[in-house]
């Protein structure tokens, strides 16, 4: 946490990491390059931190669990060739090379998507109630990884070759072989790309059969996992009882994850409105009208905008309240589908005692 | 038996009371304003860095005019003040007074913007527009924003008009006047800043 706070603070000193090579004085340079590398040692920290929670724990290799480790492996490496970057000196050699193409890739690909995509294939039962197929993730994290490290490991070479980024055309001999590994490394990040998109199909198309029937599908330890896949409209009946940091797990092993509560009282919900989807909307037509020019419509978009926040702001009923009986009936449901799934694919951690999943479901 | 996970708490998830409700709003609106006071604080900073950076072009001893930033500044203080008295009237429940008092505000918020639209209409007209120096941007970003959220008060003044008149003194009704003359107040506290930061030194 003191990590993360600290390069929070970090991060407002760097970014004229962006802009060495544009005419500021030595000083600058060199405050701005020592904070570019000081933020280096609180995201040593966390890569620690991610290491150590592995550590003596059994990892089960599913594609998040893959994409997360692809993702410390990559990122750790990006991180040193950006170091060497951080120094003013060096950077005014590399600048505007493929060096800097390659690392500033070998940070946003992994520390982005590759945490984006891990997050997708996460939580994406919980949103959608039921599994994205693991086969077709597993591949597609080989291709991505593959692909990630044949395509860009090379821009390194070519950039302390002296390759200057975004060039048209090239004669240059030496770098031929380079480039074509490279363009080899991009096609596998397609096949990649088109593994996720299988992914998807295969498992929208098996949707009934992978789904998620007891709302906990990696045998998780916190509390998301403890609500049905999707949840319901107010995510808990009653308000859980968080005794452990990993709560659901504390409560799966105290055998009370499942239990009936006593009673249900009325819930109070908003209502489900357009209107911030409309907004959203209307701002990207003002954004789009007014970056060219086009005024009628910046106007008429800005007005729909402002409609649309008069109409919201003069609703007096944006709630409504789901009876408790309604409540009582969705988790009667909830429990009536629980007692008929079967055991969880990953209960047999050890440590975890598998046959007490489902106690407290009568 | 081991303790029950969700026997402890059962009444949380119950509906708050509309009270409740209408203060969490307003907490919600004080971060708002506080989200706001950031972007201001910003404005500022960097108004007073971009001072000197004239770029050969008028400053602020030449462009300002006392008369027309004391007459803004009386303008906006005293609708505070009459937003004041709506409040007043609000509290007495006298929905007539709410709306006259709110239209007495929204008068002299749009005759402020009036005297701004005529001050950025004539720089602009010199060749003193935002573009001419760093200074001039920093001027503009920063009077014209707090311009901006005038206007978007007037309009919500206006709005306010119609639901007192239309709904009455409801307690939805009454809690969003009470909010809006939190954001007025608020815009009157920035024009403070603005007056003593961009004015006074200006013309000194």
């Amino acid at each position: 946490m003191l990590a993360t706070v600290a390069i929070g603070i970090l991060s407002f000193t760097v970014w004229l990491h962006h802009f060495f090579t544009m005419g500021s004085s030595a000083d600058v340079n060199s405050f701005f390059g020592i904070m570019t590398t000081i933020i280096a040692v609180p995201t040593g920290v966390k890569v620690f931190d991610w290491l150590l929670t592995m550590y003596r724990g059994r990892i089960i290799f599913k594609p998040p669990m893959l994409y997360t480790i692809g993702f410390l492996v990559t990122f750790v490496i990006g991180g040193l060739s950006g170091v060497l970057l951080a120094l003013p000196p060096v950077d005014y050699a590399m600048h505007n090379t493929t060096f800097l193409v390659a690392h500033f890739h070998n940070m946003i690909i992994p520390g982005v998507l590759f945490g984006y995509l891990a997050g997708y294939m996460f939580w994406f039962p919980k949103a959608f109630g039921f599994k994205l197929n693991e086969t077709w993730g597993t591949r597609s994290f080989w291709c991505w990884i593959v692909g990630f490290y044949l395509a860009f490991m090379p821009l390194y070479v070519l950039g302390l070759m002296g390759m200057p980024r975004r060039m048209e055309h090239y004669d240059i001999a030496a770098w031929q072989p380079h480039l074509i590994v490279a363009a080899v490394g991009a096609f596998i990040i397609f096949v990649g790309i088109v593994c996720l998109a299988v992914q998807l199909a295969v498992s929208i198309r098996d949707r009934v059969k992978v789904r998620d029937l007891t709302g906990d599908p990696w045998n998780g330890r916190t509390l998301e996992w403890a609500t049905s896949s999707p949840p319901a409209p107010y995510n808990f009946a009653v308000v859980p009882d968080v005794q452990s940091v990993d709560a659901f797990w504390d409560m799966k092993h105290r055998g009370v994850a499942y239990e009936r509560p006593k009673r249900y009282a009325d819930i109070a919900l908003p209502k489900n409105t357009f209107i911030p989807a409309f907004i959203g909307v209307a701002a990207f037509v003002f954004g789009f009208a007014v970056i060219w020019y086009i005024w009628w419509l910046a106007i008429l978009a800005l007005a729909a905008i402002t409609l649309a926040i008069i109409i919201r702001a003069s609703d007096d009923e944006t709630d409504f309240v789901l009876p408790a009986q309604e409540v009582k009936a969705i988790e009667e449901a909830r429990f009536a589908q629980l007692a008929k799934a079967p055991p969880n694919e990953m209960v047999d951690e050890p440590g975890f005692a598998g046959g007490t999943i489902l106690e407290g479901v009568s | 038996m081991t303790a029950g996970a969700f026997d402890t708490i059962e009444t949380a998830a119950l509906p708050a009371s509309e009270a409740q409700k209408f203060e969490e709003r307003a907490f919600g609106f004080w971060i708002y304003l506080m989200s706001d006071a950031i972007i201001f604080a910003l404005l500022f900073a960097t108004y007073l860095v971009m001072l000197g950076n004239t770029a050969g072009g008028p400053t602020g001893q030449l462009l300002f005019s006392l008369e027309r930033a004391a007459a803004e500044t009386a303008l906006l203080l005293l609708s505070s003040v009459t937003f004041g008295f709506a409040t007043v009237a609000l509290a007495l429940n006298s929905r007539l007074r709410v709306i006259q008092w709110l239209l007495v505000t929204a008068v002299l918020g749009v005759a402020f913007l009036f005297l701004e639209y005529g001050e950025f209409g004539g720089m602009i007209a010199e060749g003193a527009g935002p573009d001419r120096s760093g200074f001039l941007s920093a001027f503009f970003a920063l009077v014209g924003t707090h311009g901006l959220h005038v206007s978007a008060g007037v309009i919500w003044i206006f709005v306010m008009i119609g639901q007192v008149l239309t709904k009455g003194l409801t307690s939805p009704v009454a809690s969003r006047v009470m909010r809006l003359g939190l954001f007025w107040h608020f815009l009157d506290i920035i024009w403070i800043g603005i007056f003593s930061v961009v004015y006074l030194p200006g013309l000194t």
